[in-house]
């Protein structure tokens, strides 16, 4: 390893370690955490500020907070959105602890202290291309089909496209699928979709906080090129029982939270599973013969304990378990003597485990241990058992699986030395065990199959290693800088890989309400995912760069203006560039369905891809009326040196135009309105422009270059009205939703077919869901 | 609670992911009726063009549309030698003697017909690139397994050893970017057909580079055809090629051989093809998006391109 880079890394940690320290040393420090009151969960990113000098900053992820200040006397607002903004006023005469427990306000309404700012308002922050969406505008949103989707309110905003109808993709600023870092609790998720992408596996009931990073990225993030979507689970109410559940179209939930050891041990266990396979196994069952059983479900678990040693001291575990399950059972007389069962089916799904030990080591110095464990695996089966009356039981089994699983230590460290920085540092180390694809037969009593055996590729290991520093610095009172650097490395099959990552975002504040920002990223991701689709199927793998392969690589910059009005509309405008290198596509004509992954390095051909655009966001997150609007245009395109013979062609999941509203109306307690809409181009295809004799006499087809032609463009309404009401023991909504509202077809796919009454070929559009309406009935007590 | 349960249910049953099919007519600029050329230049031969027109692409089915009124104007390094004769169908020559094609020539031709655009194209003749030895270098035994039926009907379970030869080619790549083209053929005086041939050598399985008419399976090309590569692994050098064939029983046949056919393909020739085979490959698969088909005619569709062809003989 290159001894350089971690030197360099390890004199600016001292070097501002020390630089700040000492600039500052008249001063006593304000820490603590803010929760909610009541719950006791923590409010992450909550604003803490003293409005006598206009100094604050903001509690982490864990909702801890440190705030150095002059010895003097101070007012300390803390305020969080949706919640009343509690006020300290004292003399700073030393370090002081200082819990607060915040109250929710009834209407989602920010509480404003007169001639006083209480808020570090988004123009303020030095990170741009970042959006933090409240889990109960996710929650108040359409649903298709009555179930909230994270990921699915994400594809509302600009920047970020959903790739194809029902689909819960995330395409962001033109990257692909594997270039989001999903992370639940700091662990990646590999694969976020359920029912072949129309769901994610987030259950909202137990989410706290949803964070999309697009760009600028703070040096703590990598791995990724494209985004980070930061989901917090919520910890668990730590002073009484409390549940939420629904009960929908096609699913239900159920989540129940409370404290084990009041005011120290809290838990939260949400389960949700489908039941399309229990509503229609009548009729598929009138439409099959009746030994046939078929249906497909899926089913999510997410869990945490979370328990408090000491104020300095705390403990958090969790997890998240999901299954898809398609499957077809038959059991039938094969004839006189023999009976058949046959098993068949497909499962997926992720699951992933952590254990985090928040410890303070001072009032300016937080620390976060975290073990992780992600696990995703993709698996079709199908076996057939004869059971015989007079010979022996015969088994033949065939199985496909593929998987990823990693394992990963961290030590992050925050330390706040005084209102003028905020520094991030940490390490860690990921194991990661590719399983990118392996068949495997056993059988008994078959004398052509007498032993088990199995081919396909073999499990690859590797080790990928990071460390960063970053400074949120204010400069001047204007000026803000986060600066920061990610240094990593990944070690497979002995090539070992390096980089170095510089990132930095800062903000000029031109006046209060009005500021310039600017970032510039670089990042390395080193694993790839070989996809046909690109939507997110389970049957996607990820494998591993290797010799030949190399890791992908951007850089970004980006250039915007934040404007808040009236302390509660956010205008924000934003313009990047993007330059990803060394990116995979499948050469032409290969993929793994046909081919199988035997040497798949030599079915892929790593490229360049380049995106630009400018996004537009307009964001009012409080008050009756609340929502966003957002405009994209951009560009993405991709080249390779043998695909489209070596021509750029736009990416699948180029839209030139991408214009989303989302809005919630809140007429009183008892009644929500929302409603979303959504614009985008059409969808590149490639489509022949004529047929013609080849030189062996062949027919052939001429396109107009890949992605040459678009679909027809993209619009869809949804619509849902909440009706909620105290009952007895329980507050009830019924949620009435409708899903593409005026029924447009939107375009799903195209294909050639033929015509029988004109006789004549043609294009022929499938369009998925037309107008879908919905129910569902939540409870939370 | 339960009456709830039982509505949402209810209401379940009422709703499904209905998908719903409409058929939409998209405004692509269909380029039918242009004029489609495929014509390849080698010295010491006969040189042939065929002209047809392309077609809608919905069309239904396809018989080629021949152009037989063309007229083909080809000049050698910007000098007009004269018109292609038509010959039957659609299908032109140009004898040898009149185009004098040499390595190094530049050609380019010029195509019309009456009520079509005129399409134009250029080329280049490869120099000859000699074979510099063949020779059998090896003979081994490949054990293979199959199942067969015996007179009783059972299936029953062959372990075999089956003669192989191992070959080896030479010559010596120029030190530009070459691409080449190799087939095997196996002659008697009363046969000739392609030979079907396995090798392990990387420059059929170079990543990045293209791989026609080879099957890969763990590291090895087997190919019963014309098959392409490229000098990127051996630029400049000498290059050995070894080539595994199954040994023929030849006892009491009369002159029976192998003949080498190595072509020095010019870039077009190689673009060509390899695309070519690739979209036949690769059409009706869903999953796998459509290959572009190179072509250098202007205006037009198909290849006009120039190779040079070397042979050596291996006399079994």
């Amino acid at each position: 390893m290159n001894i350089k880079p971690f030197a360099l890394f390890s004199c600016l940690v001292f070097f501002i370690l020390l630089s700040s320290n000492s600039l500052f040393a008249q001063s006593y420090t304000i820490s603590g955490y803010v929760t909610e009151k009541g719950s006791g969960e923590k409010l992450l990113s909550a604003t803490v500020y003293n409005s006598i000098n206009f100094s604050g900053t903001s509690t982490n992820d864990y909702g801890f907070y440190s705030l150095t200040l002059p010895g003097d006397s101070v007012i300390i607002n803390y305020s969080y959105i949706g919640y009343i903004t509690q006020q300290k006023k004292f003399v700073l005469k030393k370090d002081t602890v200082l819990n607060i427990a915040l109250e929710q306000s009834n209407e989602l309404k920010e509480v404003v202290i007169e001639g006083t700012k209480s808020d570090e308002q988004f123009q303020e922050k030095t990170q741009m291309s970042t959006i933090e969406i409240p889990i109960e505008q996710i929650k108040a949103l359409p649903a298709f089909l009555g179930e909230v989707d994270v990921l699915k309110a994400l594809q509302l905003l600009p920047g970020v496209n959903g790739g194809s109808e029902g689909s819960s993709g995330l395409f962001v600023r033109g990257g692909s699928p594997d270039q989001n870092l999903i992370l639940l609790d700091g662990v990646p998720v590999y694969n976020a979709s359920h029912l072949f992408g129309f769901f994610s596996v987030f259950n909202s009931d137990a989410i706290n906080k949803v964070t999309l990073v697009k760009g600028g990225f703070p040096a703590r993030y990598g791995g990724r090129l494209s985004s980070v979507v930061d989901i917090r689970m919520k910890e668990g109410n730590m002073n009484s029982y409390h549940g939420e559940g629904s009960i929908g179209v096609i699913a239900s939930r159920l989540t129940i939270e409370g404290p084990i050891i009041k005011d120290k041990t809290s838990f939260i266990i949400s389960g949700r599973r489908t039941y399309l396979d229990l509503i229609t196994r009548p009729i598929m069952k009138s439409q099959q013969d009746e030994e046939g059983v078929s249906g497909y479900y899926f089913y999510d678990l997410n869990a945490k304990i979370n328990h408090k040693f000491s104020d300095k001291d705390r403990l958090y575990i969790s997890g998240y378990f999901g299954r898809d399950k398609a499957y077809f059972n038959y059991d039938y007389q094969f004839d006189e003597t023999t009976q058949r069962v046959e098993d068949n089916g497909i499962y997926w799904g992720n699951a992933t485990a952590v254990a985090r030990w928040n410890h303070m080591f001072s009032n300016k110095i937080f620390s976060n241990l975290t073990t992780t464990f992600t696990d995703y695996k993709f698996d079709i089966y199908s076996s057939v058992t004869e059971v015989k009356t007079d010979d022996p039981d015969t088994y033949f089994g065939f199985d496909y699986f593929s998987g990823i699983y990693d394992w990963s230590l961290k030590y992050d460290i925050d330390y706040v030395p005084n209102p003028k920085h905020y520094i991030k540092f940490g390490a860690g180390v990921t194991y990661h065990t590719f399983e990118p694809g392996a068949t495997q037969f056993e059988s008994e009593n078959i004398q052509e199959f007498e032993d088990a055996f199995s081919f396909g590729s073999e499990k690859v290991y590797a080790s990928e290693f990071d460390v960063y520093v970053e400074d949120d610095w204010e400069v001047t009172n204007k000026l803000k800088i986060n600066g920061g650097l990610h240094a990593s490395g990944f070690l497979v099959n002995g090539i070992f890989y390096k980089s170095l990552q510089p990132r930095i975002s800062s903000r000029y504040l031109v006046n209060p309400n009005l500021s310039i920002k600017a970032s510039f990223s670089t990042m390395t991701q080193y694993i790839h995912l070989l996809t046909n689709s690109g939507i997110g199927l389970p049957t996607d793998l990820w494998v591993p760069a290797t010799d030949s392969v190399p890791p992908q690589s951007s850089i970004q910059p980006a250039l915007g203006v934040a404007y808040t009005l009236n302390n509660q509309y956010e205008f924000s405008i934003e313009g990047y560039y993007k330059k990803m290198n060394d990116i995979i596509e499948y050469k032409d004509g290969a993929n793994y369905f046909f081919d199988g992954l035997e040497n798949w390095e030599d079915k892929v051909e790593s490229g360049e891809a380049w995106a630009y655009g400018a996004e537009f966001f307009i964001q009012k997150r409080t008050g009756k009326l609340s929502g966003w609007i957002g405009y994209t245009l951009s560009w993405s395109n991709r080249q390779f040196a043998t695909i489209n013979l070596g021509e750029k062609f736009p990416y699948k999941y180029d839209r030139r135009h991408d214009f989303e509203i989302a809005g919630i109306y809140k007429i009183n307690d008892h009644i929500e309105l929302s409603a979303t809409w959504i614009y985008t181009s059409g969808q590149p295809v490639s489509l022949p422009i004529a047929k013609y004799e080849g030189a062996g006499g062949q027919t052939l087809y001429a396109y107009e270059g890949r992605n040459g032609y678009r679909m027809n463009a993209y619009h869809r309404l949804d619509a849902n009205v909440a009706l909620s009401k105290e009952k007895k023991y329980w507050t009830r909504t019924w949620n009435f939703g409708v899903y593409n509202a005026y029924s447009r077809l939107n375009p799903f796919f195209i294909y050639q077919a033929y015509d029988y009454k004109t006789n004549t070929n043609n294009y022929r559009q499938v369009s998925l869901f037309p107008i879908i309406p919905s129910v569902s009935y939540e409870f939370t007590f | 609670m339960k009456n709830n349960i039982i509505t949402i249910l209810a209401i379940s049953s009422l709703v499904f992911l209905a998908a719903c099919e409409k058929t939409v007519y998209f405004d692509v600029e269909t380029k039918e009726n242009r004029l489609v050329v495929n014509s390849f230049l080698q010295p010491d031969s006969t040189n042939r063009a065929v002209v047809s027109l392309s077609v809608d692409p919905l069309a239904i089915g396809f018989e080629s549309e021949r152009v037989s009124d063309a007229t083909i104007a080809i000049s050698k390094n910007g000098s007009f030698i004269g018109n292609f004769t038509h010959e039957f169908n659609g299908d032109y020559y140009i004898e040898n003697d009149l185009l004098h094609a040499e390595p190094n020539d530049e050609f380019e031709l010029t195509v019309s017909a009456p009520g079509k655009e005129t399409v134009t194209a250029s080329t280049t003749i490869p120099s000859l690139i000699p074979i510099s030895s063949a020779a059998i270098i090896d003979t081994f035994l490949i054990p293979i397994s199959y199942s067969s039926i015996d007179p009783y009907g059972n299936v029953i379970y062959i372990d075999t050893l089956v003669p192989y030869f191992k070959m080896a080619i030479t010559f010596t790549d120029p030190g530009t970017e070459d691409y080449y083209s190799l087939a095997v053929m196996y002659k008697d005086i009363f046969n000739e057909s392609f030979a079907c041939v396995s090798t392990n050598d990387p420059i059929f399985t170079v990543s990045g580079e293209y791989n026609f008419g080879a099957e890969n399976q763990a590291g090895a090309a087997t190919f019963c055809d014309e098959v392409m590569f490229t000098d990127v692994t051996f630029n400049g050098t000498n290059k050995t090629i070894e080539l595994n064939i199954y040994a023929i029983n030849t006892i009491g046949i009369a002159a029976p051989r192998f003949e080498f056919e190595l072509k020095h393909v010019s870039k077009e020739y190689f673009q060509y093809y390899t695309t070519m085979e690739k979209q036949v490959e690769n059409e009706g698969n869903p999953f796998g998006e459509p290959v572009i088909i190179y072509s250098n005619i202007e205006n037009g569709f198909g290849i006009f391109a120039g190779s040079t062809i070397s042979t050596a003989t291996i006399e079994l």
